[in-house]
């Protein structure tokens, strides 16, 4: 592959800098090349590898670049090109000449030694200042990029060109030292005589003994053919595969070791030193880092992208849940409501007629969060709502719902439900309860928790029924129903000090102290309660109930 | 709080231990460590769940996700020793019936 540097100055001035993979030229000091023009800006234009040659891109400069007298804004660059930025004229060149020659300041040393880990400088040797050139062009290339891949393709490119390595290839660390390819491409990242190939993890034979070194004991391994060593199958696989050398470098974390970077070489007269493997350690270590703030990035963006969805399902949640409770009915008193958290559930609650005499109220929770979970809600919802006026019972209801959702449901998602039909002729109540918390009966007596749970919540079993509760309630009874939100809502963090838990118990305590009001007083007294408790946070879950207050056969 | 999940594979089982609370953002992790041990599982998949304070339903759907893919392929597909917090939850919602739990590891 052809080498392009950037030549500045004559004579005794002359410096020349290779770009390798991506060179910045500006005024900053953090440029990849430095120039003391005031009429350049701080970052001027950046010189790339593209498609085999170079490119060059104007970073919107103040005064603009200057190839070969004509104005870019981008371009590609061949051998000879003059690029003037300010005033300061910069000579292109392409060589394959391997030799590359070195500006005289090494700025880059102290880097490239802590990264390295040594405690001591390497013995000088003939090419330890290109080593180090790489070891720089590596780093500029890693600090920005947060797509793995690219990043990967990028340390090999870089560390096999600078060692002349014919081959080389990224594993990752699975369990039991298992080499695995990359976790998002799938493929063995590889790189043949400069040319990136997806590999498949067969394709690359390593020696067990070397990567059993590198990835348990955290070893840079470099090999030549035919030295002692104990271990034989390395020998014996060098020589199956006529190779002269090879260097193996663990890819590490602060704590940890994530993979292998393995390079080899079959040049006959080739023989990797001691500097170049000082380089691929700093390649190794470089890399480590930089793939940890890829995936850091990336569960930032994860995140934030959770949360995008979520404003998504209010709306979803909303425009399904019930807002106009009946007000004409002199039998009975019912509301419901959600005070959604930052987080949105898929919290739900509804209310139907069954027939002229017999209501039906139902609350549920699906699992999970955001869009996903609002629109199993929506569905679940829509099905109650088709289906209510035609079943004969609770129990029956929820076996419909759950061959559905056992049908529908992806990645284990599932529902808790509680159904409760009241006739409002007598105060005979028949309910069901699919993994949900249990009903509370409100009455004259205090509190009590009713209705518990006589299955798994639906969504998880197909084929299964749940037993039914039979009852009869009193007039000035109320039936109220609650989520998790409510009951898990919590005062501090998650296990941190003083950290409590509002539970079951401040519910009862709210709905005892206000007993005979509406079920919308109590219900607002309850989310209320459930705010300050939580203050000054806000609850992280949804808050939801939905009560019912039987009134008698005329409202007497 | 971040998850914290090893592996362990012998002869006739895979376990799978958790640490931490499993939630809306780590259960992924969880997720990945559970499919990724089913199929290829010598025997029984067991998930240790001692060291989780907290879990919520998108872990314990992670859970129901797990014992269906362990079924797909035919296996075993057990939790140890639930935490208090995790066995309350499992009781609630008579969970606690439709996965096999065992108390001691």
């Amino acid at each position: 592959m052809q080498q392009g540097y950037i030549v500045i100055g004559n004579g005794e001035d002359r410096q020349r800098m290779p770009v390798g993979s991506s060179l910045t030229i500006g005024r900053a000091a953090h440029s990849g090349f430095v120039i003391k023009d005031d009429a350049a800006s701080r970052q001027h234009l950046e010189i790339r590898r593209s498609g085999g040659g170079y490119v060059c891109c104007d970073l919107e400069s103040r005064n603009g670049t200057k190839v070969n007298d004509e104005r870019i804004s981008s371009c590609r660059l061949k051998d000879g090109d003059r690029v003037l930025i300010g005033e300061t004229s910069l000579l292109f060149e392409l060589s394959t000449d391997q030799a590359m020659r070195v500006p005289d300041k090494t700025v880059f040393l102290q880097t490239v030694l802590d990264t390295a880990g040594c405690e001591k400088a390497p013995p000088p040797s003939s090419n330890s200042k290109e080593l180090l050139e790489a070891a720089y062009t590596l780093m500029n290339a890693l600090a920005s990029n947060f797509n793995p891949c690219d990043l990967i393709d990028r340390i090999l490119e870089t560390t096999t060109e600078a060692i002349r390595a014919h081959r080389g290839a990224v594993f990752f660390a699975g369990p039991g030292d298992e080499l695995l390819p990359c976790g998002v491409c799938g493929h063995v990242h590889s790189i043949e005589n400069g040319e990136p190939r997806p590999a498949d993890v067969g394709e690359i034979q390593i020696s067990e003994s070397v990567a059993r070194r590198v990835l348990q004991d955290g070893e840079n391994v470099l090999f030549q053919s035919g030295w002692a060593d104990d271990s034989t199958d390395l020998n014996a696989s060098i020589a199956a595969l006529r190779l002269t050398s090879i260097l193996c470098v663990p890819i590490r974390t602060q704590n940890d070791i994530l993979g292998i970077l393995y390079m080899d070489t079959d040049i006959a007269d080739h023989e990797y030193t001691n500097d170049d493997l000082l380089l691929a350690a700093a390649a190794g270590n470089s890399a480590g880092l930089a793939l940890e703030n890829a995936r850091n990035h990336r569960a930032l963006l994860e995140n934030q992208r959770i949360e995008q969805d979520i404003e998504a399902a209010w709306t979803i949640q909303e425009s399904f849940l019930v807002s106009d409770w009946p007000t004409d009915d002199r039998r009975f008193e019912v509301y419901g409501m959600t005070e959604p958290a930052k987080v949105v559930g898929g919290d739900f609650y509804d209310f139907a007629y069954l027939d002229s005499d017999r209501v039906g109220m139902l609350i549920g929770d699906v699992s999970g969060k955001g869009v996903p979970a609002a629109l199993t809600m929506a569905q679940l919802l829509t099905e109650f709502r088709l289906s209510a006026p035609g079943v004969k019972s609770p129990a029956e209801l929820l076996e419909r719902l759950n061959e559905g959702l056992v049908k529908r449901s992806l990645r284990g998602m599932f529902c808790t439900v509680a159904v409760v039909g009241i006739d409002l002729r007598d105060g005979t109540v028949v309910a069901a309860n699919a993994g949900h918390h249990p009903v509370m009966l409100a009455s004259e007596d205090g509190i009590a928790s009713i209705i518990p749970a006589s299955g798994p919540p639906i969504g998880v079993v197909p084929g299964i029924s749940w037993d039914e509760v039979r009852m009869r309630i009193n007039p000035g009874d109320t039936l109220l129903s609650y989520t998790d939100g409510i009951v898990e809502a919590r005062t501090g963090t998650q296990g941190g000090p003083g950290s409590a838990v509002y539970g079951l118990k401040g519910i009862e305590r709210v709905v005892g102290d206000h007993y005979p009001n509406s079920p919308r007083n109590l219900i607002n007294r309850v989310i209320g309660d459930v705010h300050d408790f939580c203050s000054p946070l806000s609850p992280h879950d949804d808050s939801t109930m939905i009560a019912l207050r039987y009134l008698g056969k005329a409202g007497e | 709080m971040a998850l914290n999940i090893e592996r362990k594979v012998s002869s006739d089982e895979t376990v799978i231990s958790v640490a931490g609370d499993v939630d809306l953002y780590t259960s992924p992790e969880l997720r990945k460590a559970v499919l990724e041990a089913v199929p290829g599982a010598a025997g029984r998949v067991a998930v240790d769940l001692s060291g989780v304070n907290y879990i919520d339903s998108s872990g314990i759907a992670t859970l129901v996700e797990g014992l269906r893919s362990a079924h797909k392929h035919d296996k075993a597909f057990v939790l140890v020793t639930p935490s208090p917090p995790v066995m309350q939850v499992l009781e609630l919602s008579k969970l606690d019936n439709v996965f096999e739990v065992r108390t001691t590891s």
